[in-house]
């Protein structure tokens, strides 16, 4: 099982200081609005793996206003850090590491991280392998 | 928070997730207890708002989870 063990000193703002760290194992799957994601924890982090990005994208649809500000602040005060991940890229971070940026203002999900690079790299290697699936259909 | 005498009643005056979380670490820390939650295809429809044209995201869980405290530092 996987195991997720927070980390307090990574709290930079002393009004989010982790009062109440704690330590989560998962072993679970998730489907949000039809689009499933396996939850697993390596070292520091809680990983969320969508399969594909319009996969991704439709999880955040309809999710009540807010949900961001609620969720980072209950990450901060239990000192944990949730990264979503398309094709092992990271696309986005919550919590304790995150570290958002104009990006995230700009697109409007301040305080979740948009990791720019992660994006680019996930719709490439989508690409890639549709690409790919249609060579091999065509061969 | 409101400035309840045990953590039992941290969790019952809780109203936020913080909160939430505060009265449930006051609760298993120092005990070496753990809390495990198992979820067999449990769906959860999340509204988006508080009206009668809100629209749902559907969440569907299936799995485990543990929750154990860390001591602070």
């Amino acid at each position: 099982m996987a195991q997720f063990t927070s980390r307090p000193e990574s709290v930079n703002d002393p009004s989010d200081t982790a009062r109440a760290p704690l330590s989560v194992a998962t072993d679970l799957t998730v489907r949000i609005n039809g689009a499933e994601a396996s939850v697993e924890s390596t070292g520091e982090r809680l990983l969320v793996q969508f399969r594909s990005v319009p996969d991704a994208v439709r999880a955040t649809r309809n999710q009540p206003a807010g949900v961001a500000t609620s969720l980072t602040a209950l990450l901060r005060t239990t000192d944990l850090t949730v990264e979503a991940r398309v094709r092992d890229r990271i696309v986005a971070v919550a919590g304790a590491d995150a570290r958002p940026g104009a990006v995230s203002r700009m697109l409007d999900v301040d305080p979740v991280e948009v990791r720019v690079g992660g994006v680019l790299g996930a719709v490439g290697a989508e690409m890639s392998a549709a690409v790919g699936a249609l060579s091999r259909l065509l061969s | 928070m409101a400035d309840a005498d045990t953590p039992e009643e941290r969790i019952d005056e809780t109203t936020t997730w913080p909160e939430l979380a505060i009265g449930l670490y006051d609760r298993l820390t120092g005990r070496g207890a753990e809390i495990s939650y198992q979820f067999e295809e449990m769906e959860v429809h999340v509204p988006s708002g508080t009206g009668e044209d809100a629209e749902h995201a559907e969440w569907r869980l299936d799995g485990t989870v543990h929750i154990t405290t860390r001591e602070r530092e």
